[in-house]
């Protein structure tokens, strides 16, 4: 048995020797977590939703009539260049896309000439999806000499910014009670195993063992009572999300990757917390 | 091997050993004796550095009081064999894991190794073939033998018997002084306290120094 299947041997040994305490610590540990799950899921939905509006989101330049040819090719050149997708509409084109919105031409017939100005379209890539570089970018194609005017939904875009950060002011809120929720009950879970165990720790420290391998075991039933409170937090959120079943919406799981790092991070506060309680173990011995 | 050099150890107002000088030589069997309450536990309090002293200076091999830091309590411990009064094994585990916890902390992880010096020393100490027995499945004389055998399974050079027949019926504690100095003969020098007159005379007719502690204070040969 190498060191480290030892010391999970011991943690192991620990946890079923106290099995009620580690019973009690899982499921209030992993009540804890279940609440910064829930809110993680429903973020995952958010984000997933507001990616798909972000998608939406783009910048219109129009044109002046008098705007060349080469002018506009360039702008659609330089355009693609630094902010993402250009395309060019032209009157004509402007003006049979209204036409098909309409259903005919016969209204437009009446109207005469054609008083839909030349555009460009351009799609931002994803570092430009926010209300600040959407305005900075309107606002540097606005001096360009053949620009009319250009749009970009301001006020919808600044709303959904302030959604998002709203959501991850929340989550980072949500995230530092639960995460020092977590610590306590740890480090609370990791003294009265000391306690418990306080003659073998005792008989350990008097045939030499050292600070390190007196924590060690210790330190891994913390991480493993949290991993395990993690495993059961999740299970219980995809059980909820299961039952759900598309009511009232469907939703997404959360990503594989973020259900690793759920656990990794309950894993750290797992580490955490039994430093915590640790810190006085090795004095008194 | 040991020195005490005019230590003083004060529990608040109480004095438990009062300026004690003192020194066991390497290769010496050297008896405690001494009452409840004589200051025989503080005496070996103070070798292991559960405690450090209230003034004056205890060395034990190389390892000095006044520069102890934590880490190197463990080291000392790891060059010393302590015998238990209540053996303190562990009650739930074998033979096998109370010994090896013993040589793990020593850093040898090598399974094989582990059986191998662990069959030898449970023979050694009369136990041949227990190694997978718990310690409720023995009796006192045996717990005790399993104890010196995870004393003396790291071959220290020094071994300290804290009355290691004081749970024992006479003829078990006349087994365990009987390994104690088979032990002493291998070359390892050996404290022993005990609060039996009777055995520390016995003990002392086998060729044992023997120091009385009384009040705090230590007198060579039981003469105040």
């Amino acid at each position: 048995m190498n060191r480290i299947a030892y010391f999970i041997t011991e943690a192991w040994r620990g946890m079923w020797h106290h099995r009620s305490l580690t019973f009690t610590s899982i499921a209030s540990l992993a009540g804890a977590l279940l609440t910064i799950g829930i809110f993680l899921l429903f973020t995952a939905n958010a984000q997933r939703a507001l990616s798909t509006l972000g998608d939406r989101r783009e910048v219109v330049v129009y044109l002046r009539d008098s705007a060349t040819e080469d002018e506009v090719l360039a702008l659609v050149a330089r355009m693609n260049a630094m902010y993402g997708t250009a395309t060019a509409v032209s009157k004509q084109e402007a003006w049979d896309e209204f036409a098909r919105e309409l259903g005919g031409d016969e209204l437009l017939k009446a109207v005469g000439e054609n008083p839909l100005p030349a555009s460009i379209r351009l799609k931002l890539r994803t570092e430009f999806l926010n209300f600040a570089a959407m305005e900075r970018i309107a606002d540097g194609l606005a001096r360009e000499p053949a620009v009319e005017e250009v749009r970009f939904g301001g006020e919808w875009v600044r709303r959904l910014d302030q959604f998002a950060d709203g959501l991850a002011r929340m989550n980072l809120a949500v995230g530092v009670i639960v995460a020092l929720g977590v610590l306590v009950v740890v480090a609370n879970t990791i003294r009265l195993t000391v306690v418990a165990r306080r003659e073998l720790l005792q008989i350990m420290a008097l045939v030499g063992a050292s600070p390190a391998f007196l924590r060690a075991p210790l330190l891994v039933e913390g991480v493993l009572v949290a991993v395990m409170a993690a495993v059961l937090a999740l299970a219980l959120l995809a059980g909820a999300w299961a039952s759900l079943d598309g009511r009232p919406i469907a939703l997404v799981f959360l990503p594989w990757r973020w259900a690793l790092a759920f656990v990794g991070a309950a894993a750290t506060l797992g580490l955490g917390g039994s430093l915590l309680a640790l810190v006085t173990v090795s004095r008194r011995h | 091997m040991i020195r005490l050099t005019h230590v003083t150890q004060r529990y608040g107002a109480q004095v438990a050993l009062d300026d004690v000088t003192f020194e066991v030589h390497e290769g010496e069997f050297c008896v405690v004796l001494g009452e409840s309450g004589a200051g025989k536990t503080s005496l070996l309090r103070l070798l292991t550095m559960e405690q450090l002293p209230t003034s004056g200076q205890v060395q034990v091999g190389s390892f000095v009081s006044g520069r102890m830091g934590r880490g190197q309590r463990g080291a000392l411990r790891r060059t010393l064999g302590v015998v238990f009064e209540d053996f303190k094994l562990l009650e739930d585990r074998n033979l096998f894991e109370n010994i090896a916890l013993v040589l793990r902390i020593q850093g040898e992880w090598a399974r094989s190794t582990l059986e191998k010096r662990i069959e030898d020393v449970l023979a050694e100490v009369g136990l041949p073939g227990r190694a997978h027995a718990f310690p409720r499945e023995l009796s006192a004389g045996q717990k005790q033998r399993a104890g010196v055998a995870r004393a003396i399974v790291n071959r220290p050079l020094l071994v300290v018997a804290d009355e290691p027949t004081g749970k024992l019926d006479p003829a078990a504690g006349e087994a365990i002084l009987d390994l104690l100095f088979a032990v002493h003969k291998a070359g390892t020098t050996i404290l022993l306290t005990t609060n039996n007159h009777p055995l520390a005379e016995r003990l002392r007719e086998r060729g044992a120094r023997l120091v009385v502690i009384r009040e705090g204070a230590l007198y060579e040969g039981g003469v105040a």
